[in-house]
C-alpha cells in the first residue's frame, strides 16, 4: 500500500513539474502565420498582452498612457494588457534585454532607438516598419518624415513608432535668479558669474550626480566646445581635440564648486528632487523632468552656451526622437497576438495619443494641432526645439554600451583631476571598436 | 527502515536533480563556456566570438577587479572582527544575565529580517551630505557636516550597514551555543572558584568553538557574496567605482556595461576565490572538537 502510494506522490510530482515546465511560449507551439493566410485572430478570441514602456514612475506621460491603455481595453474587450512600465534608467534598460535574452520577451515595448536598439536587431527580437507594412500598409502612417528619420537603424531599416521627441536642456529656477540677482546663462560667462554667486549664496548651482546620470553633461560640454559637427561623430580610430576640451570642463566647473558636495555618490532622483524644491539653481536634463516640476511658473529652459571658444552655435540643443514602439519577433509570430500588438501600437501612435504624449514634454512625431494650456517651461522647451539651428541625437546613441558605460563611470575621476579627459577617451576609443 | 525495496527513492530524487540541474549546474557550466567568448549585449543570442583567455587576461590589467578584490578582502576582515566579534561579545553579555535574554535576541536578531534594499536606501538618507541624518546630528551639535561616502571613507561607510545587519544573525547562533553548555560544567567552575572572565575564557569559549568557528566560515564566505545592500547603497560603486566588491562589479559588467563574458569570467573568479578561501578556513580553524 505504501509504495502504491510512494508512486502515485511520485506521478502527481513528475507530472506537476513537466507541466509547469511544458507552458513554453505560445509561439513554440504555433507555427508562423501563411503569409497567404488572413492575419487577423477572430474577433472573439483572448489575447493578452504584455507589454513594457518606460512611461511608468515620475515620466510626466504615465497617466496619460495609463488612460490610453485603459481606452484601448475598454475598445478591444477580448485582449488584456499586462504592462510592466517602469522609470527609464540603466537598469530598466538592462531589465528589458535581459528579458528578451532570456526569452521573456514583451510583445510591445517601447524603448530606445540606436545603440540599444541595436543587440535586438542583431539578435531579430524585434519586426521592422519594412515587414510590417506588407501585411498592414497604414502601419505608422500618420507619423512626420521628420521624426522617421530619427528612427532609422544602421542596417537602414525602421523598426521603432515614435510618439513624442524630447529636448535636452538647462532647467533654472528663476525665482532663484531673481531673488539673487543672477542673470540667466544665455552665454559662458553669465553661467560662469550665476555659478559663483550661487555658490557664495549657499545654494547648489548645478544639480547633478556623477555616480548615477551624468549623461547630459558628457554630450552638452562636447557639444558646447565641439559643435554640432564634433558631437555628431562616433570616434573608432581617435577621438576630436574638442572632446578632450569639452570634458576638461567638469575639472573647471567642479573647482568653482558648481556641483554638490556629494556629486560622486548622490542619486539622481535626490539630485532631480533638489531642483525641484529649489536647493539647486540649475538642472541640465530632458523634456521628461518637465511634468515633476512643481512650480512651471518660475522654471525656464535655455541651450548650454557654448564653451568660450567653443564651435557650438548658441541655438544648438541635443534632442530629436530616440524610443519609439517596437512589436517583438515573438510577438508578430503568434498568429493570436501578431493583430492585437499592431492594434495596440497604432491605439498609441494615433494622433489623438500623440497629442496626449506630446502635451507634456517634447515635440509631437506626427503632424497634429499644437497643445494649449501650456505652462512657461513647456512654451520655452517647445521654442528651444523651434530656434535650434542643429539638433543632435546624444552620443549614448552611437558610442557601444561598454565604451559609454566607462566613459560615465570615469567623470567622477576627470572632475577630480585623477584621470585625464585624454587618458579616458583613448580608452573610449578602444572599447568603441 | 520504512522499505527494504530503495529503488522508488530514486524517483524522489531525480526531480530535485532535474530542477538542480537547469536551475544551477546548466548554467553555471554555460557561464564558464560564456568566460571565453566577448559577448556584447545581453540579447546576443548567437553566443558571442570566441576570444580564449581575453576576458581572464583583461581581468589581470582591470584595476577595478583588485579594488573590488580588496574590498572583499577588507570585507572579509570586518566580518570576523566586527560581525563575529561583536555577536560574540553581545551573546556572552545576554547568557549571562537572568532577566530580559528574550528581549535583547529579539531586538539584535531585528536587522536580519529587513531587507536589504530597504536598509540600503535608509543608509543613504543617513549619508546624505545635505540634510542627511548623520550630518543633520553634526550640525545641531555644532560640527561641520562630513561627507560620509567621501573617496576615503566611502568603503567603510558601505560596509558598516553590512556588518550591522548580520550581527544579530552571529549572535543568535552564537547564543544558541552558549545556551547548550551543561549548567552543571559552570556550578563545577564555581566550587574550583572560577568566575567572571576566567569562566568565559576557560569554559565558555572552549566549548562553543565549533559554533565560533561555523560562525566566522559563514561570515568569510558571505563577505565573498556581498552585493545587494552596497548596490542599493552605493550604486556603480560609488564614489567613482570605490567602493565596488567583485559582486557589484560583475552585476556592473554584465548588465550596465553588457560585457556579458567578461562578466562571466568574473563570476568564474568569485567561485575559484570562493572554493580557495572556503579551503583555507576548514583547514585555519581545524581543531579537535571538544565534546560534552
Amino acid at each position: 500500500m505504501k509504495r502504491i502510494l510512494a508512486v502515485l506522490i511520485l506521478l502527481a510530482m513528475t507530472i506537476t513539474m513537466f507541466a509547469a515546465c511544458s507552458k513554453a511560449t505560445p509561439a513554440d507551439d504555433t507555427k508562423s502565420p501563411d503569409s497567404s493566410a488572413p492575419s487577423e485572430s477572430p474577433a472573439n478570441e483572448k489575447v493578452v498582452l504584455r507589454t513594457v514602456s518606460m512611461f511608468g514612475g515620475t515620466d510626466p506621460s504615465a497617466a496619460d498612457y495609463q488612460q490610453l491603455i485603459k481606452d484601448f481595453t475598454n475598445a478591444n474587450p477580448h485582449i488584456t494588457i499586462n504592462d510592466e512600465s517602469a522609470t527609464s534608467d540603466e537598469t530598466w534598460k538592462a531589465r528589458v534585454t535581459t528579458d528578451f535574452s532570456s526569452g521573456n520577451d514583451p510583445d510591445v515595448v517601447f524603448f530606445f532607438t540606436g545603440a540599444d536598439a541595436k543587440q535586438l536587431i542583431d539578435a531579430n527580437k524585434v519586426v521592422s516598419l519594412e515587414e510590417i507594412r506588407k501585411e498592414y500598409p497604414d502601419y505608422a502612417k500618420n507619423i512626420s518624415e521628420a521624426a522617421m528619420g530619427f528612427m532609422q537603424e544602421f542596417d537602414g531599416k525602421h523598426y521603432a513608432v515614435p510618439v513624442r521627441g524630447f529636448y535636452e536642456g538647462l532647467f533654472c529656477n528663476t525665482d532663484l535668479f531673481e531673488k539673487y540677482n543672477v542673470e540667466l546663462p544665455t552665454d559662458w560667462e553669465k553661467f560662469e558669474t550665476a555659478i559663483k554667486k550661487f555658490k557664495e549664496a549657499g545654494i547648489v548651482p548645478i544639480a547633478v550626480s556623477f555616480s548615477d546620470v551624468p549623461h547630459y553633461w558628457i554630450e552638452h560640454l562636447i557639444l558646447a566646445e565641439g559643435g554640432y559637427e564634433d558631437h555628431k561623430l562616433n570616434p573608432k580610430d581617435t577621438y576630436p581635440e574638442s572632446w578632450a576640451k569639452g570634458l576638461s570642463y567638469f575639472k573647471t566647473l567642479k573647482d568653482m564648486g558648481a556641483f554638490p558636495v556629494d556629486v560622486n555618490a548622490i542619486k539622481n532622483d535626490i539630485i532631480t528632487n533638489m531642483f525641484y524644491d529649489k536647493q539647486a539653481a540649475m538642472i541640465l536634463d530632458g523634456s521628461w523632468i518637465v511634468g515633476g516640476i512643481k512650480d512651471p511658473q518660475t522654471t525656464t529652459v535655455l541651450p548650454v552656451p557654448p564653451t568660450p571658444n567653443g564651435k557650438k552655435d548658441p541655438t544648438d540643443i541635443i534632442g530629436g526622437f530616440s524610443a519609439g514602439f517596437y512589436i517583438s519577433r515573438k510577438a508578430w509570430d503568434d498568429p493570436a497576438k501578431r493583430d492585437a500588438a499592431v492594434k495596440f501600437v497604432q491605439h498609441m501612435t494615433s494622433n489623438e495619443a500623440i497629442s496626449m504624449f506630446a502635451k507634456v514634454a517634447g515635440a509631437p512625431a506626427a503632424d497634429v494641432p499644437a497643445p494649449g494650456g501650456l505652462t512657461p517651461v513647456m512654451e520655452a522647451g517647445i521654442k528651444l526645439g523651434g530656434q535650434a539651428k542643429h539638433i543632435d541625437m546624444p552620443i549614448d546613441s552611437r558610442l557601444n554600451k561598454e565604451a559609454w558605460t566607462y566613459l560615465v563611470s570615469m567623470i567622477g575621476s576627470i572632475a577630480d583631476g585623477q584621470a585625464t579627459p585624454e587618458n579616458v577617451l583613448t580608452e573610449v576609443i578602444n572599447k568603441n571598436k | 527502515m520504512l522499505y527494504k525495496d530503495k529503488r522508488p527513492l530514486i524517483f524522489f530524487l531525480v526531480p530535485a536533480l532535474i530542477v538542480l540541474g537547469t536551475f544551477l549546474y546548466y548554467p553555471f557550466v554555460k557561464n564558464i563556456i560564456n568566460s571565453f567568448y566577448e559577448i556584447n549585449g545581453l540579447a546576443a543570442l548567437d553566443g558571442g566570438k570566441f576570444a580564449g583567455l581575453q576576458n581572464y587576461k583583461n581581468m589581470i590589467n582591470d584595476p577595478f577587479i583588485r579594488l573590488a578584490l580588496k574590498n572583499n578582502l577588507l570585507m572579509m576582515g570586518f566580518s570576523v572582527v566586527f560581525q563575529v566579534g561583536i555577536a560574540l561579545i553581545l551573546a556572552l553579555m545576554v547568557d549571562s544575565i537572568s532577566r530580559g535574554a528574550q528581549f535583547f535576541r529579539t531586538v539584535y536578531f531585528f536587522p536580519v529580517v529587513i531587507s536589504a534594499t530597504a536598509i540600503g536606501l535608509m543608509f543613504n538618507l543617513f549619508y546624505a551630505y545635505n540634510g542627511g541624518l548623520f550630518n543633520q546630528i553634526l550640525t545641531r551639535l555644532g560640527f561641520d557636516p562630513v561627507l560620509w561616502l567621501s573617496d576615503k571613507l566611502g568603503i567603510y561607510m558601505v560596509s558598516l550597514p553590512v556588518i550591522w545587519q548580520y550581527v544579530g544573525f552571529y549572535f543568535v547562533i552564537i547564543l544558541t551555543g552558549l545556551n547548550g553548555i551543561p549548567e552543571e560544567i559552570f556550578e563545577y567552575a564555581v566550587l574550583d572558584g572560577v568566575t567572571g572572565i576566567k569562566k568565559i575564557w576557560y569554559i565558555s569559549l572552549p566549548l562553543i568553538w565549533d559554533v565560533i568557528k561555523v560562525c566566522m566560515t559563514l561570515a568569510i564566505t558571505g563577505a565573498l557574496k556581498v552585493f545587494d545592500l552596497p548596490w542599493v547603497l552605493a550604486p556603480n560603486g560609488a564614489p567613482k567605482g570605490l567602493t565596488h566588491f567583485l559582486g557589484t562589479y560583475m552585476y556592473f559588467k554584465t548588465f550596465i556595461s553588457q560585457s556579458a563574458g567578461y562578466g562571466a569570467a568574473i563570476s568564474v573568479f568569485i567561485v575559484i576565490l570562493g572554493l580557495i578561501v572556503s579551503f583555507t578556513v576548514n583547514k585555519l580553524f581545524k581543531r579537535d572538537t571538544i565534546v560534552y
